[in-house]
């Protein structure tokens, strides 16, 4: 019943209309009722001379079938449009779905213009050959290939097997992600079936994606519709693969995330998923084109642009940093560090909502109010610019932010810890949050030509309270084994001492 | 991408080519002015700009080799059990057989030298190193650092070892390490070199360093490495004669400019641009070189980071400065080189003074540039171009050793931009003279250090003489294991 649940409440497309759809989405219960008339009547022609019926009868029954298979035909119609399916197997089981209705049409016909009794069979016969594959190929199509099987088919291979580079099937895609993809989507996303329109047997159909959009936008999780999905409840009606099937392992899951982030720089785990700006048009091409020419450092990745003002030649940083509103929706990072901006030129930063990253360091700004409100906001560099505490607490307020580099700021010892604590999400990072490994020095020194004696491989306990050489106090540190023996010595000299003499000895025997 | 010089590229030779290169000039000289011509450099004109292929990790390198060749024994890989077989001789079935240096193939013995000093384990999120005495400051910063102890090269002398690292090759001619980058990233800074080179002398053995470690091989010149001296003054020449205004220099620039662009409309030299390009690189950094070189800016806290000898000219200390100084400032590829690494004797003692050198000016620019902001966008790199022998060279005595050159395992670090951290890569065996465990070649290194920067290392390619040629030739694999 889950997978009628999850045909019922699969989403419409957008160009249907909500009743429509829920029609289509009757299919499922409809289609039972024929394959239900189907084997009454065949039980009721076995039993035919017994049972004494009357034509009128047979009309009734077998224009029972004929509307039955109608009904299913029409809600299987308008249910394939409103989901966007497509491929092989559909066409299949609409085919097959055409003929057993034609075919019981044509025993209408036959039933009310002949009271012979073979003709009718023979067509129900054909009927229920029919029906019975359509209902195979409908039952495919909800519960995957190899639905009949007993047990999960294993691993297929991968169709194609690329021999030049073993890891990396021929769709550019690493072998492990593409044999995830063929394990749990392929069967309802792939060459025979496409379950809204989506393809996941390759990457380029994954790029190209589905009714719903791209399903893979590289270097983003939180883009992809398909991890989305992923990453739902597990009871959640849009979760793929659907609750019933067999769900990825946390390995394959990790691999894709991890193939997913390959290219993904410091756009990190933001819960939020970053719609697409719209395209960026001439008139913003321009001026960026124009600030480049300025002198500015222009760096695109992907549709989020990044602004270096390092070198720019402009005649005033405010003025033209009040003229990047237009380019709002595509920038994602302004490097301002060392120019001369002002007060005045941060103001105008408030309008660029979508910054996920500032950096003023070394300028000499002395608020950053106008910087609390950007929604975006992860990451401020503000090294060296002597900013007062009351700065740091206000920009804290920004609601997205992550990591503030506050050196060379003011800074209160006593109220410090107290605001980290408050603010466990932010990251603040000063001279005071170097945090240094804890180490461990190794044990004891031994320099012998000598394995140690058995069984005192870690832990070497000298009997001599003495340095052999200085007649000093002996140190575990330093320990010489000599003749199966561990000598101790006071130190590193005394140890190198005694072992160059029993150098020059061995030199002097041979 | 194509190769200005790329004859097959073009259907007729003659006119067509004529036109081809006068296009280029007049486009650049009517429509985008003067300034745009200094830009060529840049990522202003596709021609100089092939990437980034996918979404960079690392914007910028910081490169720290360590010419000569420091000795793993003695500083990265730990092997307490070397203690026990001091003087013993090295079993053949270690060496199998490998040809030694000349240096050393005529000893008549190869006995075991275990290193005299101390190690420490530093705990990290990748479970941890084991550091040497030598390198109590990098200790400091062990968390930050992926340290691969299973190198390997094909060199075995100083002018190939690092020929291969810095070109990909070991025949001298290529572009080198930071001129792909540039090359294949641009400048982020236009008022500065995109590539900068600093040489500290060391207090141990040195050998030679010729220009062309740092050399555009067949690149266009631009993305040569510009070298910094490391002296009290690093670029010389940058006032302008007594008498000269800034505004007669741009006038000078500009007819000289007009006559550089005639010649190159008429021969098609793709040098001439590069020389013009060099000129406007000079002018702009007339005004941004005072500017990058002056230290009184920084507090005493920062300068207290890289050691007591920051301000003395010359220093490792100070180029570390310099070097996070230029990173700060947009510079993509900054390679510092200390010599004085190759300890084929008297190896404790020279060790000791080449760390004294550069252990605190290291982890002084990983904290730097960590609380900076700068670690999340950089990349640092050491290592020398081999390794040192297990054995001895020359006398074995408890306190003294000489080890000789050894491609066949080494330790390397690097820290910071989309890097695990705290962690061991690779193993070798129980005398470092073999790898067990997961072996990195210098193709592999490259190949990971460009996927970083953003770039597909089998795509970043440059035709010349009828060939596509790849910093990493025909090998590599990006390491993903390394990947944070």
């Amino acid at each position: 019943m889950t997978d009628w649940a999850t045909t019922l409440a699969a989403e419409p497309a957008a160009d249907t209309s909500p009743l429509l759809a829920l029609i289509g989405r009757l299919h499922p219960l409809a289609v039972h009722a024929p394959l239900g008339a189907l084997g009454l009547l065949l039980l009721l022609e076995l039993g035919a001379k017994w049972t004494g019926l009357g034509r009128r009868a047979w009309i009734l029954i077998y224009g029972f079938l004929a509307a039955t298979c109608g009904a299913s035909l029409a809600t299987g119609w308008i249910h394939a449009g409103a989901t966007g399916a497509g491929g092989k197997i559909l066409t299949l089981h609409q085919t097959l779905a055409i003929a057993a209705t034609a075919l019981s049409v044509v025993a209408v016909v036959i039933v009310l213009t002949t009271s012979r009794v073979w003709p009718r069979r023979v067509i129900l016969l054909l009927l229920a050959g029919a029906l019975s594959a359509a209902g195979h190929w409908g039952g495919t199509m909800v519960h995957g290939e190899n639905w009949l099987a007993l047990a999960p088919s294993p691993e297929r291979p991968l169709a194609r097997e690329s021999s030049s580079n073993p890891a990396t099937s021929p769709g550019g895609w690493p072998k492990t992600i593409a044999a995830t993809f063929e394990a749990h989507c392929n069967a309802c996303h792939g060459e025979r079936m496409q379950k809204g329109g989506l393809r996941t047997d390759s990457l380029a159909a994954l790029l190209q994606g589905g009714k719903s959009g791209p399903a893979l936008v590289m270097g983003s999780p939180s883009q992809s519709l398909f991890w989305q999905r992923m990453e739902l409840p597990l009871d959640d009606e849009d979760h793929m693969p659907p609750q019933k099937k067999p769900q990825p392992s946390a390995e394959a899951r990790a691999q894709l995330l991890s193939w997913l982030t390959e290219t993904a720089s410091d756009r990190g785990q933001a819960p939020e998923v970053r719609p697409q700006p719209p395209v960026l048009e001439q008139r913003g091409k321009d001026l960026l084109a124009q600030l480049e020419a300025q002198g500015v450092t222009v760096t695109a990745d992907g549709d989020d642009y990044a602004l270096r003002f390092d070198a720019a030649e402009v005649s005033s940083i405010d003025a033209t940093l009040a003229s990047l509103t237009s380019l709002a929706p595509w920038l994602a990072s302004l490097n301002l560090a060392r120019t001369s901006v002002s007060d005045a030129g941060l103001a105008s930063l408030a309008a660029l909502h979508r910054l996920r990253r500032i950096d003023i360091s070394r300028t000499k700004i002395r608020t950053l109010t106008p910087l609390e409100n950007l929604r975006e906001l992860e990451t401020l560099l503000a090294v060296e610019c002597n900013l007062p505490w009351g700065e740091l607490m206000s920009v804290l307020s920004a609601p997205a932010l992550r990591e503030v580099f506050w050196l060379g700021n003011e800074w209160s010892d006593e109220r410090g810890p107290d605001l980290a604590r408050s603010h466990p999400r932010v990251k603040i990072i000063g001279p005071w949050s170097e945090s240094r490994p804890q180490s461990t020095t190794e044990p004891v020194v031994v320099l012998s030509s000598q394995a140690p004696p058995p069984g005192t491989d870690s832990a070497l306990h000298p009997n001599n309270q003495l340095c052999p050489i200085d007649q000093k106090p002996t140190k575990a540190d330093f320990v010489l084994i000599e003749n199966q023996v561990p000598v101790a010595f006071c130190s590193l000299a005394c140890l190198r001492a005694r072992l160059d003499d029993r150098i020059r000895e061995s030199g002097n025997r041979d | 991408m194509k190769n200005p010089l790329d004859h097959s590229a073009l259907p007729g030779l003659g006119e067509t080519r004529r036109r081809f290169f006068g296009r280029c000039a007049d486009g650049a000289a009517s429509a985008l002015g003067l300034s745009a011509l200094a830009s060529l450099g840049e990522r202003g004109t596709d021609a100089n700009f092939a990437g980034p292929h996918h979404r960079p990790r690392a914007k910028q390198i910081i490169y720290l080799h360590m010419e000569g060749a420091p000795s793993q024994l003695d500083l990265f890989d730990y092997k307490p059990e070397l203690r026990h077989r001091f003087q013993q001789d090295l079993p053949d079935s270690i060496r199998q057989g490998q040809r030694l240096t000349g240096m050393t193939s005529g000893q008549a013995r190869f006995p075991v030298a275990p290193s005299i000093f101390r190690f420490s384990k530093y705990e990290g999120e990748g479970g941890g190193l084991w550091l040497s005495e030598l390198l109590p400051h990098l200790g400091e910063v062990a968390h930050e650092l992926l340290l691969v102890k299973s190198m390997h090269t094909d060199a075995i002398n100083h002018e190939p070892g690092i020929t291969f690292f810095q070109t990909g090759t070991e025949q001298p001619g290529r572009p080198s390490f930071g001129a792909w980058t540039s090359y294949g990233l641009g400048s982020l800074n236009r008022n500065l070199p995109t590539f900068a080179v600093m040489i500290t002398q060391g207090k141990g053995n040195m050998q030679a360093l010729s220009a062309r470690f740092w050399g555009a091989g067949f690149l266009p010149s631009e993305h040569q490495g510009c070298k910094l001296r490391v002296g009290s003054d690093p670029v010389l020449f940058l006032q302008n004669p007594d008498g000269v205004t800034r505004e007669d220099r741009r006038a000078f620039l500009d007819v000289l400019g007009t006559l550089n662009r005639e010649e190159f409309a008429q021969s098609g030299d793709p040098e001439i641009l590069a020389r013009l390009a060099q000129h406007e690189m000079a002018y702009r950094m007339q005004m941004s070189v005072p500017e990058l070189t002056d230290f009184s800016g920084e507090s005493a806290d920062t300068l207290g980071l890289y050691g007591p000898d920051v301000l003395k000219p010359g220093t490792f200390a100070g180029s570390c400065l310099l070097a996070r100084r230029l990173v700060e400032r947009g510079t993509r590829f900054v390679q510092l080189y200390m010599r004085g690494w190759d300890a084929h004797g008297n190896l404790p003692n020279e060790i000791k003074l080449q760390c004294e050198a550069v252990d605190q000016p290291i982890a002084g620019l990983l904290k730097d540039l960590r609380r900076r902001g700068l670690l999340d966008e950089t990349l640092v790199l050491f290592g020398g171009e081999f390794g040192r022998t297990v054995y001895s060279q020359g006398e074995l005595t408890a306190k003294n050793y000489g080890r000789d050159h050894h491609p066949r395992c080494f330790s390397i670090w690097m820290a910071g931009a989309g890097l695990k951290k705290g962690m061991t890569y690779g193993e070798t065996d129980e005398f470092s003279y073999n790898i067990t465990e997961n072996p990195v070649s210098v193709h592999d290194l490259h190949a990971t250090l460009l996927h970083l920067l953003g770039i597909d290392h089998e795509r970043l390619v440059y035709r010349y003489q009828g060939r596509d040629f790849r910093l990493t030739d025909v090998a590599g694999r990006v390491m993903r294991e390394w990947l944070a």
